[in-house]
């Protein structure tokens, strides 16, 4: 797929989720962690089960900025752009109607785990290195007796009740598919979403500021709030741009292209931060409730900047191997 | 609005792989022979005509230009990467960045032919210096203000007035002068005019205004009767504010907008790699080297935008209000990673990296149009304005 194909794709997953996503559905769909509809929606155009599986980073990204945008309640990234990848990779058959869970763990480590959209799956996929290989261990999701938790956004986020599971299946896997490669897809795939609920975020504060008057006049016209938009502007650009250099460093694999990922899951996380803050600024306290919808999509940023690695975990594994290139070999790498 | 962002194009890349390899051999050749010693910000500090004229001679100065103007009708890309790898090494291009950047294609864009002829290929060769007279005493970031007058003599022109902050006035062939050559029907960007002083001129009195630091980069030009032939009006009267705004998404998107601090960059990995591994210097310069090669994206993005036909006026505020930040907080980062005695007469290169990116940190966010101007812009940007 080129460019235009795929944003062609991206298109027609933000029209069908705008059709169903409604911003008081996810608040009543985090009951139960799941937008039941929006997630058949997504089945039915093809995007889950044996098809995800073929589908590129890039398409499955463009996939993920819609569901953040729409602040889709679903277990895409997850299920679709993680685990199934990860299963095809380690040679694991699926059932393509059936939801996977991913976990960067061993089985035999699982005290204090949390699993994401462990409730809905039927199988968790732990990525792991041991003895100096990698392996992809298969667990029924039931044997982790699992308790319902939620991360910042509302989404599973499961606690595991033993310490260890028995896996029914364990596979060992190449370089491409290692713990380091999952982290790091994972990383681009929050990446993804993140970008969707930011720009959501920037137009619902520039269509708040232009609404609400104070002063006798629009909010938009006073010149310390346009600065703030203009700064949300100038952050979303920055994420977007690094995302884009990052997803085509990618073409070239993980490994090429970490310190890429890297740098966009740092600067997609500072962008949040400013992103979120100002946000809410301009929009007062009626951002702040739970009736108001920019809460969806601010909820989003601070919970999804965390997982697959925050801006500090990133920024130091980027830091080191510049540091370890040295002034002359990090430039190089830079403008490689 | 778009996103500017790098576009991967294999063929250009092998062609740009070949040549910044020999940038960066000329380079490492020049610091071997002592040939310059490398500072922070040296687009506005590192004067050098010698090293000039010996990029001319390379080819890599107007690379973008015609041939028979004196350039090698490369691309836009091309340039990018010279201009980063002088910009990176700290070398000493103040002398012709002026002219290179903005001077020259205004010439090829509003030119005469004999403008172009007589002025452009000169530039190329790095033979020519321009000092860019914009702004007054009175007249800063509101620059259709401007006050100084031309009015015409015999065929020509006779400017009064005075300009403030030139660059490297004292060191110039020649001057762009902004003047004001009728009212404009009451519209004040119309009637300004693009002039052409050519150095030395009578009439003209050159003072230096001394920067904080004491260095002499900057002046005061006194403008009393200094007379311009007609042929040496740029685009004709009253296409002033034209040349002046035509260029900007060029003049605010370039790597100098992020990297004059960036040799101190390259000294704070030096740094950490000589100390134990240390995690705060990691995240610290993983942080740094984030925000750079984001910007780097960017700015190739809107060389690339531009290339394509499009104005991002609007990205490269965006490029400029994130990069001069970035630039002072390099600063502010290496000074609080390591205990330092930030000096200029410091052995330690750091301390004497540190030392002037600290000093020239209040130029970053003012030349070429304020952070506050630029948020301005984006703001209309957005539609808001
Ligand atoms: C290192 C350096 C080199 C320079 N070289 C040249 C040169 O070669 N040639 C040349 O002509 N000029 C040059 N300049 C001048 C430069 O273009 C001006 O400094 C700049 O345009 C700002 O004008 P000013 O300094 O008069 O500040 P002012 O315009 O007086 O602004 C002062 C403060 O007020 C803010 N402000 C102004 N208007 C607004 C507004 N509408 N809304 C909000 N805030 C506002 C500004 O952002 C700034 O913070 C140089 C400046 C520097 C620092």
């Amino acid at each position: 797929m080129d460019d235009a194909q795929t944003g062609m794709l991206a298109d027609s997953v933000a029209r069908a989720l705008g059709d169903v996503v409604t911003a008081r559905g996810t608040v009543e769909a985090e009951a139960q962690g799941l937008d039941a509809k929006a997630w058949k929606t997504l089945r039915e155009l093809g995007l889950a089960g044996a098809d995800a599986a073929a589908m590129s980073l890039e398409e499955q990204a463009a996939v993920l900025e819609a569901i953040g945008y729409a602040a889709a309640l679903v277990p895409y990234a997850d299920s679709e752009a993680m685990a199934r990848w990860l299963a095809h990779g380690a040679g694991l058959a699926t059932d393509p109607d059936e939801v996977l869970a991913i976990a960067l763990a061993s089985p035999q480590a699982l005290s204090g785990r949390r699993i994401a959209w462990g409730r809905h799956s039927t199988r968790t996929l732990f990525s792991y290195e041991e003895g100096g290989r990698n392996w992809v261990a298969v667990v029924p999701s039931a044997d982790l007796l699992l308790a319902n938790g939620a991360n910042l956004a509302g989404e599973p986020l499961d606690k595991c009740g033993g310490d260890r599971a028995q896996p029914t299946e364990v596979r060992e896997v190449v370089d491409d598919f290692s713990p380091a490669a999952v982290s790091q897809r994972g990383a681009l795939c929050r990446g993804a979403a993140m970008l969707g609920a930011a720009r959501k975020a920037q137009e619902l504060t520039l269509q708040y500021a232009a609404e609400r008057k104070q002063f006798g006049k629009p909010l938009a016209q006073f010149q310390v709030i346009q600065s703030y938009l203009a700064q949300m502007a100038g952050e979303l650009s920055a994420a977007a741009a690094m995302f884009a250099t990052a997803l085509r460093a990618a073409r070239g694999g993980a490994r090429a292209s970490r310190a890429e990922a890297a740098a966009a899951k740092v600067r997609i996380g500072q962008a949040a931060h400013t992103i979120t803050a100002l946000a809410h600024q301009v929009h007062g306290a009626i951002g702040f409730t739970e009736e108001y919808s920019l809460q969806l999509w601010t909820r989003r940023l601070w919970a999804w900047r965390e997982e697959f690695g925050n801006e500090t975990d990133w920024a130091r594994e980027l830091g080191a191997a510049m540091i370890a290139l040295g002034p002359d070999a990090y430039w190089e790498r830079v403008t490689r | 609005m778009k996103i500017p962002c790098a576009p991967a194009d294999d063929r250009l890349d092998a062609t740009c792989k070949a040549l910044r390899a020999q940038v960066r051999e000329f380079l490492r050749n020049e610091l071997s022979i002592g040939g310059f010693a490398p500072q922070c910000d040296s687009w506005l500090r590192g004067f050098d005509r010698a090293f000039t004229r010996k990029l001319g001679a390379r080819g890599w100065l107007g690379m973008t230009w015609p041939r028979r103007y004196g350039g090698q009708e490369r691309s836009q890309r091309e340039r990018y990467v010279v201009i980063e790898e002088l910009l990176a090494a700290g070398a000493p291009v103040a002398g012709h960045w002026v002219a290179e950047r903005q001077v020259g294609p205004s010439i090829l864009r509003h030119g005469t032919e004999e403008q172009k002829q007589g002025l452009v290929p000169p530039i190329a060769r790095g033979e020519s210096i321009f000092g860019a007279c914009y702004s007054e005493p009175d007249v800063g970031s509101d620059l259709a203000s401007v006050k100084a007058r031309a009015v015409r003599i015999d065929g020509g022109w006779k400017i009064t007035g005075t300009k403030v902050w030139t660059s490297q006035g004292h060191n110039a062939d020649h001057l762009f002068v902004l003047c004001r050559t009728s009212d404009g029907a009451g519209v004040k960007h119309r009637g300004l005019s693009m002039l052409i002083v050519a150095m030395p001129a009578k009439g003209l009195a050159v003072r230096p205004i001394r920067l904080l630091t004491g260095e002499h980069h900057f002046n005061e030009m006194v403008f009393d009767g200094v007379e311009v032939p007609d042929s040496m009006v740029l685009g004709g009267e009253g296409e002033g504010w034209n040349i002046v705004t035509g260029d900007l998404a060029s003049e605010r998107s370039g790597p100098e907008r992020f990297m004059s601090t960036l040799p101190l960059l390259g000294e704070m990995i030096r740094k950490a790699r000589a100390t134990p591994a240390d995690a705060r210097a990691e995240i610290v310069i993983g942080e740094l080297v984030s925000r750079f090669w984001t910007l780097r994206s960017m700015s190739i993005g809107v060389a690339a935008l531009m290339e394509q036909g499009h104005q991002p006026g609007v990205e490269a505020a965006l490029v400029k209000d994130l990069g001069t930040r970035f630039e002072g907080d390099v600063a502010q980062a290496a000074r609080l990673l390591y205990p330092m005695v930030p000096s200029l007469d410091s052995d330690e290169r750091f301390e004497n990296f540190a030392a002037q990116a600290i000093l020239h940190t209040p130029a970053y966010t003012l030349r070429g149009g304020t952070n506050e101007v630029l948020r301005g812009i984006i703001a209309r940007g957005l539609g808001l304005r």
